[in-house]
């Protein structure tokens, strides 16, 4: 759940956005050991899919806009 | 009743919980050297190429097509061979320590240097083996992609590289499912010959190797989630995967044990209604 606030946090830092949504979805992932997640697996779960998205969406279109040096 | 691969990951989450520290400290070593052997390599390749600018001038550095052909080929072949054999002898010791953690026996971190202190020449054997086949197998694909930027990327060769990259993908596919447990069988029995680990390995593989390409193609998710993640993911992923194939074989052995034991013989020594030696020498 940490890694899937701290990758909505820095979704506006788009490879650190990554990272932490690539992990904090990781971790909810080796987390379940029923048939059925726990809540904060879950909202973990969530929310880093949700950061992953937006740090996509964020690196998207900085890079259409030319934020990366303006090559695009 | 063989078991779902979803029911067998499960227990190896269970296995792995609580034990996270030690098996992600397993993985840190693994990654720790390959970590040392990238920033080796990459200074290694900044003083070459540092070097032959101020000997043949700037902007030629970098010109791979100058280089002395075979012998790069042979030093990057015997780097890479000491390399991928200092990570596999790791990955056995990661092999031991799981599979101690799974079978409730001791275990700790000093597992992880197991396969250079216990017989490391069966160790070093059975990597030798794996890594020729491999070797052998890409030798079609090295040679059509040499020929390919020699001849200046034919359309025709470029057809052929791309079969022959598929032809040494599926050759260490079927490699794979048929010789995948070779390791853990050496890791479990050390005193074992390597010859018996893979002759062993593919008899239990026989009407397994579906579940286990299954297996392979349901961590794909996960490894791109690493990829996402810069490689830290595979901290915690790697231990996963590895517990995940204990679990498979460990499955496999139990399900030999249960298959049609005769009445006076003890249950576990028995393969497909034979004593479990005789079939694995067979």
């Amino acid at each position: 759940m940490i890694m899937g606030i701290l990758g909505i946090v820095t979704t506006c830092c788009c490879f650190i956005g990554v990272i932490f949504g690539c992990l904090g979805t990781i971790f909810a992932l080796i987390s379940k050991k029923g048939e059925r997640f726990k809540n904060t697996a879950l909202a973990g779960l969530i929310l880093s899919i949700i950061a992953l998205v937006l740090a996509v969406v964020v690196g998207i279109l900085m890079l259409s806009s030319g934020a990366y040096g303006g090559i695009y | 009743m063989k078991t779902s691969i979803s029911e067998l990951k499960r227990r190896s989450r269970r296995t792995l919980s609580g034990n996270y520290n030690l098996a992600v400290g397993g993985a840190a070593i693994i990654g720790a050297i390959l970590v040392v052997v990238y920033i080796c390599l990459v200074f290694m390749i900044i003083s070459v190429v540092i070097k032959r600018e101020i000997e043949m001038g700037p902007g030629l550095g970098w010109d791979i097509t100058t280089m002395e052909k075979p012998s790069f080929y042979i030093v990057s072949l015997v780097v890479g061979f000491v390399i991928v054999l200092f990570i596999s002898f790791f990955q056995f010791g990661l092999f031991r320590m799981l599979l101690h953690m799974t079978t409730h026996q001791p275990f700790s971190l000093r597992d992880m240097v197991f396969a250079f202190s216990k017989r490391p020449s069966r160790f070093l054997g059975l990597f030798a083996i794996c890594y020729g086949v491999g070797l052998v197998l890409s030798i079609p694909y090295s040679v059509l992609r040499y020929v390919s930027s020699a001849t200046g990327h034919m359309p025709v060769i470029v057809v052929l590289e791309i079969l022959m990259y598929l032809l040494l993908l599926v050759g260490s596919i079927v490699f794979r499912l048929n010789y995948g447990l070779a390791g853990i069988l050496l890791v479990e029995r050390p005193e074992k010959t390597v010859i018996s680990c893979f002759r062993e390995s593919r008899l239990l593989m026989k009407k397994n190797k579906g579940r286990m390409f299954y297996m392979m193609l349901s961590f794909i998710g996960m490894l791109l989630l690493v990829m996402g993640s810069f490689g830290i993911g595979m901290l915690w992923v790697l231990p996963y995967i590895t517990e995940t194939n204990i679990q498979f074989y460990l499955d496999i052995r139990a399900g030999i044990v249960l298959e049609d034991p005769p009445a006076r013989e003890p249950a576990s020594t028995y393969l497909n209604g034979k004593p479990y030696e005789s079939a694995v020498d067979d």
